[in-house]
């Protein structure tokens, strides 16, 4: 257990790394940033001058040393837009994405689990069928697009809910929703097949040898067993999710690290980019290697391998 | 689900066709010219509603342009750009795939750790970075189809190359002294197509979903083309006034999206990959 | 002999028996691939009797529809196989006339099933004691105090070390040995009298196979049971049965008491496959010898005696009709050569 916990660390940080040179390689490739921050009449002294402030004037390994170095120091450089480091920009914005992520995440466990069961017990029935045809639907649907069409409904048309910004329980339903869509598709398709694979298992024929009534072997036996893959799921699905709000935080407004980072493309506001980038890594890489970690503590037939 | 396999597959089949043939034949089956301005008819609504027009069966933008026929015009753009990145993304992963499979190893060790970074950085934000670091554009968009979605292809096909060394004939093309590229191209590819089909099929809907996604945000296809994405964004600011604007495009984006998916299942029972 | 003559003589022998502990007659069981839809008949009209307190064999290769024959008759067939005619009656009643909750009366408490692999069949999730007290409160309704002294009454009967500590373990904490017998003390825990054993010692190790036959056979004298063991093992139907039935094809080609089955085999399939045995031991039993041919595709129809293209004996009416059982001896076998007009 011990040793698996040190190898898969050291393949994180290995990792971490690798991100860190295709950030450093898209900077490098964005090409002369210093036209950016100084005027437009700046002298050829003045380009030398912030070049040698900035190491430009270094070779490439050891500014990639420093860009490294600086990263694991949380430093990325003052954003060329606000002039505040782009460390604290990010940070900031980083409450209301997890708000968003988080609740999307509820919300595709609580809704997606339910419909897969249902689905798998009512196999090619009526039921089933809907719900699995409106997920393959869902699944074909750009999500930005579904936001703004429930915009359209609920904001526009019904004046139900508002159309974006972040405030009280409101604000959050539209744009939770629709970034759970992926999700409750994602969650009800998964449980759905691991359902009914158990329902052909040894085991469960086991169970009902024993004369087991239909209902016991379902809800203590074979949930239990089906969740497991599910799961195994979630942590991908976060890391989707986190992707998936870069978009919408953008199409609600929502103030979050990805309304940030699509601003920031926009102006070219680079170190801002490459902070939310490197941060939302670490944390995707950190949370991963949780989830190893954990499956390997609850899960006891892998705490033996 | 919609399709049975042995049969014609004609959801996918009815769902792809106007792309297809939007795309080979737009110039000579629009109805306007999509870029033609025409302010007299300005937000025209679709026919079937109130103040439409048969002159405009969708509608028409704030500048009058005609709806359909930028629709068209788009097809062309999400098929070009969507074929074009996936089939780069097939042969950067197709390659990377066998090579770590097939001389495992230190290779093998290298390519899944490039895996893994990859796959640790969200598609969307490894293509703004891109797109912030080489601008906005095409190529931005076929880069970032590629590099989302080569990993994909490199771990099915490593996958499968693993367990086909093991099977007799490539031991046996090896024990015959065959070069390392003659085993992996005669003996080895051939016994992946059907895998590299399914899967190319499958990713042409999530490349041109991740295209109109990126053009959205503004850093993918630029106006005044009439790419899908775009036209969604330029239709959200008119939401309230031109709800069609923005929804069109996506009904477009979305039988497109569907047609693919459902071809690629069909594909997938048909081919049954696993088998072979 | 043509075909009006053959059904009439299947009749009268069935109707000429007396009632059996269980009787199977005529199953015919399909599977529908899912992916093609093509309807496999993977058993076509076998028919047996059981008495109260004998092991029957069913034996054949991989395919032949042995485990569907022992699945059906317990009802737990997968999903895509479907049982489409024939009666199997206990003591007179037909289980596949009962309703899916009568039947599930009768399993644990009258019938019960030990399966293939023992780190399959138990829940992988759940400790040994909680599975082991499920049929046990169901069925005995038995709860605390005289709930566990049965459990561990239970696992010594079937020879379980340290019972207490086994209670609380977790199937993966046991050797696949060990697990068998713990399958076999929760299969049998609510005192049935007809257990179907599917290839139950074909996951172990020779010589815990060797132990498992022998607890199973004292088990069935001090209990009174019925055995059905489904097997591709000769060596373990000659070791544990009273009688065999052989199958080919989706059919019983053969039934007889096991000698007669070892020293006069009748069907030219189970000469064959003998024949094979035999070989294998003389070898050391270290390479894999097979009969010429491979067994029919049971989703298409069949004309004549399936055997017929791998058959020695090979007659012209083989191609063309499917032979009848004929009784010889103390056994019988569907085999033309048995017949006295067949050319």
């Amino acid at each position: 257990m011990g040793s698996f916990i040190v190898k898969r660390l050291f393949l994180a940080v290995v990792t971490i790394v690798g991100v860190s040179i295709i950030v450093f390689v898209c900077a490098r490739l964005s090409g002369d940033v210093t036209f950016l921050l100084l005027p437009t009449d700046a002298t050829e002294q003045d380009i030398r001058n912030i070049r040698q402030s900035l190491g430009l004037d270094q070779p490439l390994w050891v500014q990639f040393m420093r860009f490294v170095a600086a990263v694991f120091h949380g430093d990325f450089g003052e954003s060329i837009k606000y002039q505040v480091p782009a460390m604290d920009l990010v940070v900031a914005r980083i409450p209301a994405t997890v708000q968003l992520t988080l609740s999307a995440f509820f919300i595709s466990i609580v809704v997606g689990i339910p419909l897969g069961v249902v689905a798998a017990l009512r196999r090619n029935s009526v039921s089933d069928w809907t719900i699995r045809s409106v997920a393959v639907l869902g699944q074909s649907m750009p999500n930005f697009w579904i936001g703004l069409m429930l915009i359209l409904l609920f904001a526009v048309k019904l004046q139900w809910l508002p159309s974006s910004g972040r405030g009280g329980f409101s604000h959050l339903i539209l744009p939770a929703f629709t970034l759970a869509l992926f999700g409750i598709a994602a969650i009800m398709r998964v449980t759905r097949s691991s359902l009914l694979e158990q329902l052909d298992m040894d085991y469960v024929r086991f169970l009902s040898s024993k004369g087991l009534s239909a209902r016991l072997i379902l809800w203590k036996h074979m949930l239990r067993n089906a969740i497991i893959p599910v799961l195994a799921l979630c942590g991908v699905l976060l890391a989707n999710l986190i992707g998936g709000a870069v978009i919408i935080e953008a199409v609600f407004n929502w103030p979050g690290l990805g309304s940030l980072v699509v601003e920031s493309v926009v102006g070219r506001d680079y170190p801002v980019i490459q902070a939310a980038v490197i941060l939302t890594s670490v944390f995707l890489i950190l949370l991963n290697l949780s989830i190893d970690v954990a499956f390997g503590v609850v899960d006891p037939r892998i705490r033996y391998q | 689900m919609f399709t049975r396999v042995g049969k014609v597959p004609w959801i996918p089949i009815v769902l792809l066709a106007p792309v297809v043939v939007w795309g080979l034949f737009g110039p000579w089956i629009w109805p306007h010219e999509p870029t033609a301005i025409d302010f007299a008819a300005r937000l025209k609504p679709p026919v079937w509603l109130e103040g439409g027009t048969a002159n405009h069966l969708l509608g028409t933008d704030q500048f009058g342009r005609d709806l359909l026929s930028r629709l068209i015009e788009g097809a062309r753009v999400a098929l070009i750009v969507a074929v074009f990145g996936v089939f780069l993304a097939a042969l950067v992963g197709v390659a990377a795939g066998l090579a770590a499979g097939y001389f495992g190893g230190v290779t093998d060790n290298i390519i899944m750790r490039i895996v893994d970074v990859k796959m640790s950085v969200p598609a969307i934000l490894l293509t703004i970075l891109i797109g912030s670091a080489i601008g906005a554009g095409v190529t931005t968009v076929v880069a970032a189809i590629a590099i989302t979605f080569w990993a994909d292809y490199a771990r099915v096909v490593r996958g499968e190359t693993l367990s086909l060394k093991e099977r007799g004939f490539v031991e046996l093309a090896k024990v015959a002294d065959c070069s390392h590229l003659r085993i992996l191209t005669r003996h080895i590819l051939p016994n992946l197509q059907a895998t590299i089909v399914v899967l190319v099929t499958l990713q042409l809907g999530r490349a041109l979903i991740l295209e109109a996604a990126i053009t959205y945000i503004g850093i993918g296809i630029q106006p005044p083309s009439s790419a899908w994405g775009l036209m969604i964004s330029d239709g959200r600011s008119l939401l309230s006034t031109a709800w069609w604007l923005a929804a069109f495009p996506g009904f477009a984006i979305t039988a497109t999206v569907l047609g693919a998916n459902l071809l690629g299942d069909w594909l997938r029972d048909a081919l049954d990959p696993k088998v072979r | 002999m043509n075909m009006i003559d053959t059904q009439a003589k299947r009749k009268t022998t069935v109707s000429q028996d007396p009632p059996a502990f269980l009787h199977v007659d005529n199953l015919r069981t399909e599977i529908t691939s899912r992916r093609s839809g093509r309807v496999v008949r993977a058993v076509n009209g076998v028919s047996f009797r059981l008495e109260r307190g004998r092991i029957l064999g069913i034996v054949g290769e991989s395919g032949c529809g042995k485990s569907m024959t022992a699945y059906s008759i317990i009802r737990l067939l997968p999903r895509s196989a479907r049982t489409v005619g024939g009666r199997i009656e206990l003591e007179g009643v037909d289980l596949l006339a009962l309703r899916e909750g009568e039947m599930a009366k009768l399993r644990g408490t009258r019938i019960a099933m030990i399966f293939q692999d023992p780190m399959m069949t138990l829940d992988p999730l759940f400790t040994i004691g909680d599975q082991l007290a499920e049929p046990l409160r169901k069925h005995k309704g038995l709860s605390g105090g005289p709930l566990r002294e049965r459990m561990l009454e239970l696992l010594r009967q079937f020879s379980i070390s340290s019972p207490e500590t086994r209670l609380r373990q977790y199937p993966h904490e046991l050797s696949g040995g060990m697990l068998q017998r713990v399958v076999g003390a929760i299969a049998l825990a609510a005192d049935p009298e007809l257990v179907i054993a599917d290839e139950p010692t074909t996951a172990l190790d020779p010589t815990v196979q060797a132990q498992y036959l022998d607890l199973l056979d004292n088990l069935k004298k001090s209990r009174d049971l019925s055995l059905i063991i489904v097997t591709h093992d000769f060596g373990v139907a000659a070791r544990l049965c009273d009688d065999i039935l052989v199958m080919y094809a989706g059919r019983a080609v053969e039934k007889a008491p096991v000698e007669a089955t070892f020293d006069t085999p009748l069907h030219p399939y189970t000469q064959a496959l003998l024949k094979l045995v035999n070989l294998s031991d003389t070898d050391g039993g270290d390479h894999f010898v097979t009969i010429e041919g491979s067994p029919p595709d049971l989703s298409e129809p069949i004309e004549g005696c399936p055997f017929a293209p791998r058959c020695p004996h090979k007659m012209p009416i083989c191609a063309d009709e499917d032979p009848p059982e004929f009784a010889v001896d103390s056994g019988a076998a569907s085999c033309w050569l048995y017949s006295e007009t067949a050319t």
